[in-house]
């Protein structure tokens, strides 16, 4: 099953499998640090759920939730890549 | 002769890179800036033995790939200037991400020092980062600092008076790179490349994008890649590649995939007391600032005590301002006269130009000094990301960004930042909606006559907390004016301005204490100044116009004019003599009010009518009612913008079609809003 950092719930925390979005986007949330198998989390949603804001290397970034769904994460896989 | 040392100075943005600035360069900068910390780069200078230093603060951007304009013009800086170093300002407590850009810095090989800020912030945080290791590793001298504290920027003058004579390390890419690297590299060393990096370079020829190229054929004078041995080493690079199953698009991925690895790594290093990052302190103050509930109660109390501040701050200083004007005007006025200039001349100047020039600077410039700083700490704490992010969802409904939220906020101060600061929308056409709509957000200007309107027509008695109550009654106006703002930005992006909704990807920095001495002097400088500069331009000539309308032929010319608009403005709700106003007042909006009372009066010259009473007795000797007040307060809002805004609307689009939409847009809606509420006015009336 594919899972798609929309579907994880606020305090979640799951490994990033692939960006399916334009060059654009994917471009922007690359410099922002989110590419593949890093670690991210949900920290906590605006007040409407969309968007949320997210956990990743150290700083806290908000994103829309229809591009989060184009993002794909495994949760509970424990990442080679990276010390915890 | 002396010296003078051009130094780029770069960095992720709410990183402290003006902070940085500031302490580096004092006030001696040209801020060709007015809109906070964006668009056009600044520079300042400071001297630091005998030497003299060119700060050039560049754009804050999260990597040398560009996305829009802004980050164009810092890419082009760092890759295609002769500046004669580079200082980098990092965030201690997200060294992992900033390192990304500064291993992307590096690759140009040019002098470079490292500046890692915020280190008391990261202490707090529990984060202690070994700055000898890390300079190692880079190969680049590093400084410490706590640029808010003061605290190494003596150490960051130092590192850049000497030479560095470290070797910047390379990066190593994965051997499919490097080996499609060795296919170029050779044979840069025949070309001229000014001072431009070859394995740098190698890999951007592999990479690069058509912008990248056009800055770079820009910068050598020539298309490199027109040369006909680097052309098919390009193919021949590009060809090795694919072999290996990469193609363009996912050789950018790995070289940030890479370039990530590499900053991991050496962040690992370097961070000490691996305590995990701590942010739970931010996350409580999140928790309550993008509450579901409490999120709107907190925006709402904001936008209360900014506009209460503002309103009741701005009360004494404008009242002793205008006191000193009117001093001013007879000693000038008397002066003339002794000097032997004649009557008519004495009084155009003085009367009219120097007058209007004196009541628009003493409405304007309190309430500016007071809002502009009282902004700039909301940004410094942190507070203004939020905003957009809570408010982010009614904006996407409308099909635009939540950062529009911003520039309505800056529109509050002025039309023309609000314009200006469009530039940190990314897509054009999100950025048109959010220029266009603009002025539908009463700025400063008009604050003061809606209200004097609200406290005549709206509070019975002046007494006690009659100041709240108005700056109530003016947030009603405000949530309206939002509301419209929101309907009309929607209704642009279905037809004008079609188009999908673009991405939003928003920072949310750390709340942080804001500078409040340093907050007011660059508030003051960077806004106030400016706005008021530009203001005052137009109001002298104003003025001198609206008393010649005044004094020649009896006011025939101003009687024409009345009597043409009087039948539009009856359907409105107004009359002749508002609409004349409100032409009249385009130069600046603050002199809309009094321009209406001198047509009401028999009098000659502006007059400055401080009592409300005053007011009140004219307003009702010319039949306002209730709904004469209301209909004024919403053509104030919604009307052509200030010339001063038109100005910036056209050096912002650079079209005149978007020019005549940005007049013609909210005049319609304010002549149609304005005939709502008078017929819904008169049909109570006539039920009653």
């Amino acid at each position: 099953m594919q899972m798609t950092l929309y579907d994880l719930k606020i305090g979640e925390t799951a490994i990033i499998v692939d960006i399916n979005t334009d060059r654009g986007l994917k471009q922007r949330l690359q410099d922002i640090g989110l590419i593949k198998k890093s670690e991210i989390k949900v920290l906590h949603s605006s007040p409407c759920g969309n968007p949320r804001a997210y956990l990743i290397r150290g700083s806290v970034i908000a994103l829309r939730n229809c591009d989060a769904q184009k993002i794909t994460v495994s949760k509970g896989g424990i990442c080679c890549d990276r010390k915890t | 002769m002396t010296e003078k040392l051009k130094i780029a100075l770069a960095g992720n943005p709410n990183v402290g890179k003006s902070t940085v600035f500031n302490a580096l360069t004092g006030l001696k900068q040209h801020t060709g800036n007015w809109t906070g910390k964006t668009v056009e780069v600044f520079t300042g200078e400071y001297k630091f033995n005998d030497k003299t230093y060119e700060i050039v603060d560049v754009p804050g951007t999260y990597s040398l790939i560009p996305h829009s304009k802004e980050e164009s013009v810092a890419r082009d800086f760092l890759c295609f200037s002769e500046s004669d170093k580079i200082l980098i300002v990092c965030d201690a407590t997200a060294l992992e991400r900033n390192l990304y850009f500064v291993c992307q810095i590096l690759e140009l090989n040019k002098e470079t020092v490292l500046c890692v800020n915020l280190l008391d912030e990261a202490k707090k945080k529990g984060i202690e980062i070994d700055l000898d290791l890390l300079s190692y590793e880079l190969g680049v001298t590093v400084v410490g600092a706590s640029a808010r504290d003061n605290d190494g920027i003596s150490e960051i003058k130092e590192a850049l008076e000497k030479r560095n004579t470290k070797k910047i390390k390379n990066i190593k890419y994965q051997k499919e790179i490097e080996e499609a690297l060795e296919y170029i590299f050779p044979y840069l060393f025949k070309m001229p490349i000014k001072d431009l990096d070859k394995r740098w370079l190698s890999l951007r020829l592999l990479d690069g994008d058509e912008d990248l190229f056009l800055s770079l054929n820009e910068y050598l004078g020539y298309d490199l890649r027109e040369n006909e041995f680097i052309g098919s080493a390009i193919k021949k690079a590009m060809l090795f590649l694919n072999e290996n199953g990469i193609d363009k698009e996912q050789l950018s991925e790995l070289v940030a995939e890479n370039l990530y690895n590499n900053a991991t790594i050496i962040s690992d290093q370097v961070t000490v007391s691996k305590t995990k990052t701590n942010i739970s302190k931010d996350l409580k103050i999140d928790k309550f600032m993008t509450g579901k509930y409490s999120s709107y109660l907190v925006l709402g109390v904001i936008l209360f005590l900014v506009f209460y501040i503002t309103i009741v701050g701005a009360n004494i200083p404008s009242t002793a301002l205008m006191n000193f004007f009117t001093k001013a005007e007879a000693v000038i006025f008397s002066f003339f006269s002794d000097l032997g200039i004649s009557e008519f001349f004495n009084n155009m100047l003085i009367k009219g130009g120097f007058r209007v020039l004196g009541w628009v600077v003493s409405v304007m410039l309190p309430p500016m000094a007071i809002f502009f700083p009282l902004f700039t700490i909301l940004e410094d704490l942190g507070v203004l990301p939020r905003v957009t992010y809570v408010l982010d969802s009614k904006f996407q409904k409308a099909n635009t960004c939540g950062k529009q939220a911003l520039t309505i906020c800056m529109g509050f101060g002025c039309n023309c930042v609000g314009v200006t600061g469009a530039r940190i929308i990314d897509s054009k056409r999100e950025r048109l909606i959010a220029i266009l709509t603009n002025s539908f957000t009463p700025c400063n200007g008009r604050f003061p006559a809606i209200i004097k309107l609200i406290s005549i027509f709206f509070i019975s008695q002046v007494s006690a907390g009659s100041e709240l109550l108005s700056a109530l009654f003016l947030s009603v106006v405000i949530v309206f004016s939002i509301a419209v703002t929101l309907f009309v930005s929607n209704i642009l992006s279905k037809t004008l301005l079609k188009g999908e909704k673009s991405h939003y990807i928003l920072e949310l920095p750390s709340y942080r204490k804001p500078q409040i001495t340093k907050v007011i002097t660059r508030s003051l400088l960077n806004r106030t100044i400016f706005v008021l500069g530009r203001a005052v331009a137009v109001a002298f000539p104003a003025g001198i116009i609206i008393w010649l309308l005044l004094n020649l032929g009896d006011k025939v010319i101003l009687n024409s004019i009345i009597s043409f608009f009087t039948p539009l403005g009856k359907l409105m709700g107004l009359d002749g003599e508002i609409l004349t106003s409100f032409v009249l007042g385009i130069p600046a909006n603050e002199i809309v009010l009094p321009i209406c009372l001198m047509t009401y009066s028999e009098n000659k010259e502006l007059i400055s009518i401080e009592s409300a009473q005053a007011i009140s007795e004219i307003l009702a000797g010319n039949n306002w009612s209730i709904k004469t007040a209301i209909c004024f307060i919403m053509f104030s809002v919604f009307h052509f913008p200030c010339a001063t805004t038109l100005i910036t609307i056209f050096k912002e689009t650079k079209s005149f079609k978007w020019l005549l939409i940005s007049f013609l847009l909210p005049t319609a809606l304010g002549v149609i809003i304005c005939m709502f509420f008078n017929f819904v006015f008169s049909f109570f009336e006539y039920v009653v």
